[in-house]
């Protein structure tokens, strides 16, 4: 096993240590709650994600191999409660939808490189809800956690071109907005 | 100027308080499962004898059943009793008493024969011509 990412305690969180846990969920907590609500858009809907992920991961902590790989495990356990939610309400089609045929393209290395000034911030926040679900998913990953693609493409169980394709596209519009108000 | 990430996370931290309490919540419920609990049973056997009480209970509600809803069983009869005829209890008394004086008459011992009372006359050699007519 590699080392866990920021000093998380996972190993002792894998011995069930509550203090450990409790390290691991006030880390990730906010993140997490953040990207839930960005793609669901209700807040008690969000919270209880939140909370059935933490008890998820505390119960299947022994699947996870690699401790490097954590805060992807933990976001896909995120992701797929939305799935399910979005299935309960009839509408996993439109987050579903096949980007393929669109062409890869780079996204960038750093989300940090994106800098949105104070007066953009509401443009940004609407930009973003306008984006189709599968782009805005990675996008929200991408800036959140700075996840690679490769890990996206493991937390939201796409293909790597996809996800690449996705981002470039959200980060392009993202663009957009921003050269548009200078 | 901020990036994308603050942007996002300042917007949500009004859901801090709430998630700081699910947070507690999650942590006092695997604090729960680290430490066993003194009340769940430890063995298959516990488990058997903490059941002893219902067991019970589920017996006698089924036993309470059949014999409401069962109909009496006949009494037993001796086959002997019923193709025979059951005797008084007088004539087997007498029947006994008859049987016993049977068994009394059969361990007697026979009556000796009384050899035949010889004549003085026999026994005295000077008499033997009486003897003889006696013969």
């Amino acid at each position: 096993m590699t080392d866990a990412p920021d000093h998380l305690p996972i190993q002792q969180a894998r011995a069930g240590s509550p203090e450990a846990w409790d390290a691991i969920f006030r880390r990730y907590q906010l993140p997490l709650y953040t990207y839930v609500f960005q793609l669901i858009h209700d807040a008690g809907a969000a919270l209880d994600i939140v909370q059935e992920t933490f008890i998820n991961a505390a119960r299947h902590i022994a699947a996870l191999r690699d401790d490097s790989k954590f805060p992807g495990w933990l976001f896909g356990i995120a992701h797929q409660k939305c799935i399910q939610r979005w299935r309960g309400h009839a509408r996993e089609e439109k987050f579903l939808a096949d980007f393929a045929g669109e062409p890869p393209a780079d996204p960038g290395a750093d989300p940090a490189a994106i800098l949105i000034r104070k007066e953009q911030e509401a443009e940004f926040m609407e930009l973003l809800n306008t984006l189709p679900l599968p782009q805005r998913s990675v996008l929200l990953l991408h800036f959140i956690e700075g996840f690679s693609i490769e890990e996206i493409a493991s937390i939201t169980a796409a293909q790597p071109g996809t996800v690449k394709s996705r981002i470039h596209y959200a980060k392009k519009a993202l663009r957009v907005l921003i050269e548009a108000n200078p | 100027m901020k990036t994308p990430r603050e942007i996002l996370l300042q917007r949500h931290s009004a859901a801090v308080p709430a998630l700081d309490a699910i947070r507690a919540r999650a942590v006092a419920r695997i604090a729960r499962k680290e430490k066993p609990d003194p009340r769940s049973p430890g063995t298959f056997i516990e488990f058997l004898i903490s059941l002893r009480w219902h067991a019970a209970a589920i017996t006698a509600l089924l036993l309470l059943a059949a014999l409401l809803t069962g109909e009496p069983s006949p009494k037993p009869r001796l086959p002997v009793a019923e193709s025979a005829g059951t005797p008084s209890p007088d004539s087997c008394i007498l029947a006994l008493r008859r049987y016993e004086r049977e068994l009394d008459a059969m361990d007697a011992p026979p009556p000796r024969e009384a050899p035949a009372p010889i004549p003085h006359a026999c026994a005295d050699p000077r008499r033997e011509p009486e003897c003889r007519d006696f013969a």
